[in-house]
């Protein structure tokens, strides 16, 4: 495979995508509604570390089969609902969820709660280099200069666990270094188009939520698609 | 243990239906194959008083007959 590391969007190239030729900061500095741009972030999102064995991975059309199905269920069992309250557990970056919100009869009215573990990591950028922090506070990512550093995805090995120690050794050094100017930035995993969708229907709402925890609400309809991984879930409970 | 995990998840996640509602689950590797795309298993269930109630299956090769037997599990339980 040929290795070409991605640090700007320019850098977008055909072949296939490892996670440690992809600097997760640049879905930071890319243009939401450049199409191309756009295409990229979607290729970083696959990427991106989902639990501690697991990566994003996913994309549109990925659950049309199954709204299909849904979308015949609900008029045989949920028909009489005038208001139907809709939870997409485990739904990444809710680019399905937002193809599953169009699907509804135009009539009912549909409030629907997509949520995942992990909705956003945090750059911390100073001086000397860049860490990038995801929302449980492990360190997915370390640049100096040029060069950056992965987190191992499959960290059952004493060699991965140490690459992950000396990455959260350096981000913290880093972050705790005195003289050193540190600025913060938050960015946002949903897909552009979830974020839009939230942004124009009251209707669907983006939420941080661990499904393994009870939800004090109630819904009509639940999708909970490929959640029960094992070493994703051995993550969770761990 | 990750039977367990799945049945308690499921539990958890089901326990916030209201009566009549329908879930939609889709598995992963141990109790069916990789993902979706690759032929996951797919099941919805309808819930009615305390308990899942299996209305319909997707994608559920003979093969997978330990998920089978999984769902089956959970769906005689108590939620």
């Amino acid at each position: 495979m040929q290795i070409i590391k991605i640090t700007d969007a320019t850098s977008i190239q055909t072949g296939d995508l490892s996670e440690s030729d992809v600097w997760f900061g640049l879905l930071e500095h890319l243009d939401t509604n450049n199409l191309v741009e756009v295409q990229l972030r979607d290729r970083i999102y696959w990427k991106l570390p989902a639990g501690d064995s697991n990566n994003q991975r996913t994309c549109k059309n990925r659950f049309d089969h199954i709204n299909f199905t849904l979308k015949r269920l609900v008029k045989q069992h949920l028909e009489d609902r005038t208001v139907l309250r809709v939870l997409d557990a485990g739904c990444s970056d809710a680019i399905t969820s937002c193809e599953w919100f169009g699907t509804f009869p135009e009539n009912t009215k549909i409030e629907m709660l997509a949520c995942d573990l992990h909705t956003k990591f945090e750059v911390i950028t100073s001086q000397i280099g860049e860490a990038i922090y995801r929302d449980d506070g492990i360190c997915i990512q370390f640049k100096l200069r040029n060069r950056f550093w992965t987190a191992p995805f499959l960290k059952r090995t004493i060699k991965n666990k140490a690459k992950s120690m000396l990455l959260s050794l350096a981000g913290w050094t880093m972050s705790n270094m005195p003289l050193l100017q540190l600025t913060k930035s938050t960015v946002s995993l949903f897909h552009p188009e979830a974020l839009s969708l939230s942004n124009e229907k009251n209707g669907f709402r983006l939420v941080q939520k661990n499904i393994t925890k009870p939800i004090n609400q109630e819904f009509d309809l639940i999708r909970i698609m490929n959640v029960f991984h094992n070493w994703h879930l051995n993550d969770v409970f761990e | 243990m990750y039977l367990n995990d799945v049945m308690q998840t499921v539990r958890t996640v089901s326990s916030s239906l209201t009566d009549g509602g329908v879930i939609c689950i889709g598995y992963g590797q141990s109790v069916g194959t990789w993902s979706a795309e690759y032929g996951e298993r797919i099941s919805f269930f309808r819930r009615s008083a305390d308990r899942l109630v299996s209305i319909e299956d997707f994608n559920a090769p003979i093969k997978e007959k330990q998920a089978i037997e999984n769902l089956q599990l959970i769906s005689h339980q108590r939620l």
